[in-house]
């Protein structure tokens, strides 16, 4: 699982010209300046602040929005629920290529390109937020937010006060991926930023791959940086989830 | 009670409830975004079917059916479509099969489990991208670290040519398909494994089952849902793979590697069919739905109601 | 209320968008603001800085346009373009490969150059024709060769001498580079005599065209309209490469083994010379590609021509001044001896100071600048790429022994002609 990781780090901490060498897993060499020079060969800085500011809007609007979306699939009565679901979930399955140039076309209408709006929107909801949380939900006892019910309180009252505190780990992990896949997107920050100063990380990890050949050495330290923070979170969610575990054990 | 009657009685039941308008504003976010973001792109891509347009000039020209009588008859095409499957089958099974013993495992309690659970999520963390770009580096012979200690323990014939064998290429890129993809899997059955009240194995346990038997008798039928979940993931994902692909042999060598993604990106960005592309699009995207129902209809009978 | 403040927070998200929409700059022109031009293009490392030195310049001694240089990845270019044309957005000027500028000429979104050329005395008859003939459809010139490149061969010294061969003795022929290929291959060690590009798609049809002009082929007919490969020459070209895998001299595998030190020989690109010269473990040489005894000498070129998409005819204008400017002998010698590109220009190539800076500073280039008189551009086609695709895939079946070369030949033929048609 692990082997090409070490070897992209060892990859990174290589000079230029032992690339081709014998290979060894273990790094030989620690040439840090790898770092650097990838660092500066591109305005990486704005590209990470960038990528943060797209990641937190997508995470936000994802917890909020998949998840109200979830308990109306997962608890509400209403007409038509069965069939809008299916559609919901018809939206995963279609090739994104397919849709790329219509969806660029709505975001040039709407005089988006460029915006921190085209990156974040668009992708504010998911289906599988929505499918995950509302498997999820379906794991939570009814009884509970029927003794709310008989305390009088509303359907979304429920959810906010009942359901949400009852999902940390189903949250965390949505949270987790949301974030995983707004930080790694490639295509669609491509396609709706044709400012340099709108780019993303991946974006600018692209440059290190060019028509005249690939610049190994600063692909894999730029790529090892752009790791870091989904690695980050991860760990930082992961250990909601044994928190949040810890509390429903001392209720339970 | 006629159908219209009943109709009429649902919604009377549910809106005593408060249930409908709380749906309405619980799903209206959601309907806008996917109507603008979704919905209406690929209505639009319905309509670019049956056009034929180069994605530039500022006219489009009808022709009917043509693009699907097209792939209909395409060898190339129907190849594609066998790759995927076999690709996706492989990946969808294994992987989601793999993922619920390492998850139970792991929340068996493992020792050092925050240790295996990050390095299974380490692939799922690296852009899809840059991981396939590792792994073309790390099977190419002679300086590719995984080819030389395959070499060095002696599985491998001297000299293989991995991503260039037509029997090996496919393996390999179903391999780094599910190697990126397990981390995945583990974290969701992992939440979910969370959810089982302990209560269940203990009374189980008292009652004489054994671990297979908790596993098999609790475990299994609790975690559906989330099978559901990850197997329907799992197979729409595949289904629609193009990075990797992409990255890793460009779909060959002679064809046993191209996937219907990296046919359709070819049409709609290298040979500019725009018309061709979106009904390729269309074709995909009712396959693979066809597919979700049948397992949504033969899972979803086991499930609470909807 | 608990339900009101959930419903409140919603809003005020949803209310969110318009003002995230704010962050993006808003600039309004005023009349006294140079003319802004955004150039598109996908030059990176060396070459992308030698361009942004060469706009930045220009910008100085233009106070009255602005140029911005945008890097956009050589693999997103065309799809970005494509975006932008049908969004209404598209780039006031691009640079881009040259095997795609007969779809991106014939889309009717490059401006035509005929008028601007006229207009400033452009001497077009200085370009290499067979660089210029992928821009021209209908008489019209819809851009100009900025760089170009071309493909010879690459010798191993180091491997060579193990095997008891002189790299200064560069195989001549077709069949003393097989004859070398195969006393230098050592299958145990995994090196192979002659690399070939074997994976299927456009690296592999480039490479078999130099084998096939080598062989007095060509690739479609002279009118573009049907294959002309299926030949004598198509056949010698390809039972070439079959005796190169069956003498064992190359083994299909993943390309990019010379650079590992892996393979004796390769054909490979002019732009390979500088980051070999700084990275390659190992001594290393060039020479011309040989051709078969009864051949004549061929080599493929690649590079990238510069456009012009802008609407607004001040900006056509501004445009184009820019792209005459790059494109002037003195500027091109400039960029060459940056990036070693090869020259587009005979200007170029005639020039003694470019010529002894070469000799001076880079020898290991002089095959490929001698050569490019010699190199051929792919047909310029609108269906290039897909046209390249089916023929590579039934030479891939070849060399694999799906087919027999004739059969291959044959399949690829009938699949070529049905996209022409």
């Amino acid at each position: 699982m692990v082997i090409p990781f070490l070897w992209m780090l060892t990859l990174s901490l290589k000079p230029v010209s032992l690339l081709h060498q014998a290979p060894y897993l273990i790094p030989t060499s620690f040439e840090l300046s790898n770092y650097a020079e990838a660092w500066d060969a591109a305005p990486f800085a704005r590209y990470y602040l960038n990528s943060a500011i797209m990641t937190g809007g997508i995470v936000a609007g994802q917890v909020i929005f998949s998840s109200l979306a979830a308990y109306a699939f997962a608890r509400l009565q209403f007409p038509g629920k069965e069939l809008l679901f299916l559609v919901f979930l018809g939206t995963m399955m279609v090739p994104f290529h397919v849709i790329l140039i219509p969806s660029y076309l709505i975001i040039d209408r709407l005089g988006w390109v460029d915006s921190y709006a085209a990156l974040i929107v668009p992708r504010m909801i998911s289906a599988f937020g929505i499918f995950l949380m509302r498997q999820y939900y379906q794991g939570i006892p009814r009884e509970l937010d029927e003794a709310a019910m008989i305390d009088g309180a509303g359907r979304l009252g429920i959810w906010w006060r009942i359901i949400m505190p009852l999902s940390g780990p189903g949250l965390a992990t949505l949270a987790i991926f949301a974030f995983m896949f707004a930080w790694n997107d490639f295509l669609w920050p491509l396609v709706v930023t044709n400012d340099p100063n709108m780019r993303t990380v991946q974006l600018g990890l692209a440059m290190f791959q060019g028509r005249y050949g690939t610049q190994w050495t600063l692909l894999m330290a730029g790529t090892v940086t752009a790791t870091l923070p989904t690695l980050l979170i991860f760990l930082i969610g992961q250990r909601w989830f044994i928190q949040s575990i810890a509390q429903t054990g001392m209720k339970g | 009670m006629t159908a219209m009657a009943r109709v009429r009685a649902g919604w009377q039941h549910a809106n005593r409830r408060g249930d409908v308008s709380a749906a309405a504003m619980a799903l209206a976010p959601a309907v806008i975004l996917f109507a603008i973001f979704n919905i209406y792109p690929l209505l639009y891509s319905g309509y670019l079917s049956v056009m034929e347009w180069d994605g530039f000039s500022p006219d489009k020209s009808y022709v009917g059916l043509d693009n699907y009588r097209a792939l209909v008859e395409s060898a190339t095409f129907r190849n594609a479509l066998g790759v995927t499957l076999q690709y996706t089958l492989s990946v969808a099974v294994l992987g989601v099969a793999a993922s619920l013993v390492i998850a139970v495992l792991l929340n068996s309690g493992v020792c050092g489990q925050n240790i295996y659970r990050l390095v299974y999520f380490l692939p799922v963390v690296t852009s899809t991208v840059a991981a396939a770009v590792v792994w073309r580096y790390l099977m190419t012979p002679g300086t590719g670290y995984a080819d030389v200690l395959l070499r060095d323990l002696g599985i491998t014939p001297p000299n293989p040519t991995w991503l260039r064998n037509p029997t090996w290429a496919l393996r390999i890129v179903m391999l780094v398909g599910i190697w990126k993809r397990i981390g995945f899997n583990i974290v969701i059955y992992l939440a979910g494994l969370q959810n089982i009240p302990k209560e269940f194995y203990e009374a189980a346990t008292v009652d004489g089952a054994g671990t297979w038997a908790r596993f098999r008798h609790i475990t299994i039928p609790l975690i559906s849902p989330i099978t559901l979940l990850l197997v329907i993931m799992s197979i729409i994902d595949s289904f629609l793979i193009f990075d990797v692909v992409y990255v890793m042999t460009d779909g060959g060598p002679i064809g046993t590697t191209e996937v219907v993604g990296l046919l359709l990106y070819r049409e709609a960005f290298r040979y500019f069919n725009l018309g061709t592309a979106s009904a390729m699009g269309w074709v995909i995207f009712a396959i693979v739905f066809a597919v979700t129902m049948v397992q949504w209809k033969f899972f979803g009978a086991r499930e609470a109601s909807l | 209320m608990k339900r009101a403040s959930v419903i409140l927070a919603i809003a005020a998200l949803l209310l969110v968008a318009p003002v995230l929409q704010g962050f993006s700059q808003v600039h309004v022109a005023s009349a006294q603001d140079p003319i802004k031009l955004v150039f598109w293009n996908y030059w990176d490392g060396t070459n992308g800085e030698k361009i942004q030195e060469l706009v930045d310049r220009y910008n100085e001694e233009h106070p009255e346009v602005e140029i911005e240089n945008v890097f956009v990845g050589w693999g997103e270019l065309l799809p970005k373009l494509q975006l932008a044309v049908a969004g209404g957005d598209a780039p006031d000027l691009a640079a881009a490969d040259m095997v795609w500028m007969p779809a991106l000429a014939n889309s009717g979104a490059l401006v035509p150059l005929n008028a601007f050329i006229e207009a400033s005395g452009t001497d077009t008859s200085d370009f290499y024709p067979a660089l210029l003939s992928v821009n021209t459809y209908d008489d019209q010139i819809y851009g100009l060769p900025v760089s170009t490149n071309n493909l010879e061969l690459f010798i191993n010294t180091d491997l060579f001498e193990a095997a008891g061969l002189d790299a200064s003795a560069p195989p001549a022929t077709w069949d003393e580079l097989a004859a070398a290929a195969a006393q230098c291959a050592d299958p145990d060690s995994g090196v192979v005599g002659m690399e070939l590009y074997t994976q299927p798609g456009e690296g592999l049809t480039w490479q078999f065209q130099v084998y096939l002009w080598g062989a007095g082929g060509d690739f479609l007919s002279e009118d573009l309209t049907q294959a002309a490969f299926n030949s004598e020459a198509g056949l010698q070209a390809l039972n070439f490469w079959l005796s190169l895998i069956d003498s064992g001299a190359y083994t299909l595998s993943d390309w990019g083994l010379f650079g590992q030190g892996q393979a004796c020989m390769v054909l490979d690109g002019s732009w390979m010379v500088g980051g070999m010269a700084e990275s390659a473990p190992f001594n290393w040489t060039t020479a011309a590609m040989p051709a078969p005894a009864d051949g004549q000498p061929a080599t493929n070129m690649g590079g990238e021509h510069a456009f012009i998409m802008a609407q607004d005819e001040a900006k056509q204008q501004a445009a184009w001044d820019f792209i005459n400017w790059l494109t002037s002998t003195d500027v091109q010698i400039e960029w060459d001896e940056a990036t070693a590109f090869m020259p587009v220009r005979d200007s170029v190539a005639t020039n003694e100071a470019y010529m002894s800076w070469i000799n001076e500073n880079e020898p290991r280039l002089l095959p490929f600048v001698d050569m490019q008189q010699y190199a051929h551009n792919r047909p310029p086609v609108e269906q290039y790429s897909e046209l390249s695709d089916v023929f590579s895939a039934m030479i891939e079946r070849a060399l694999y022994g799906q087919m027999d070369p004739q059969e291959a030949l044959d399949a690829a033929e009938a699949a070529v002609n049905s996209l022409l048609s």
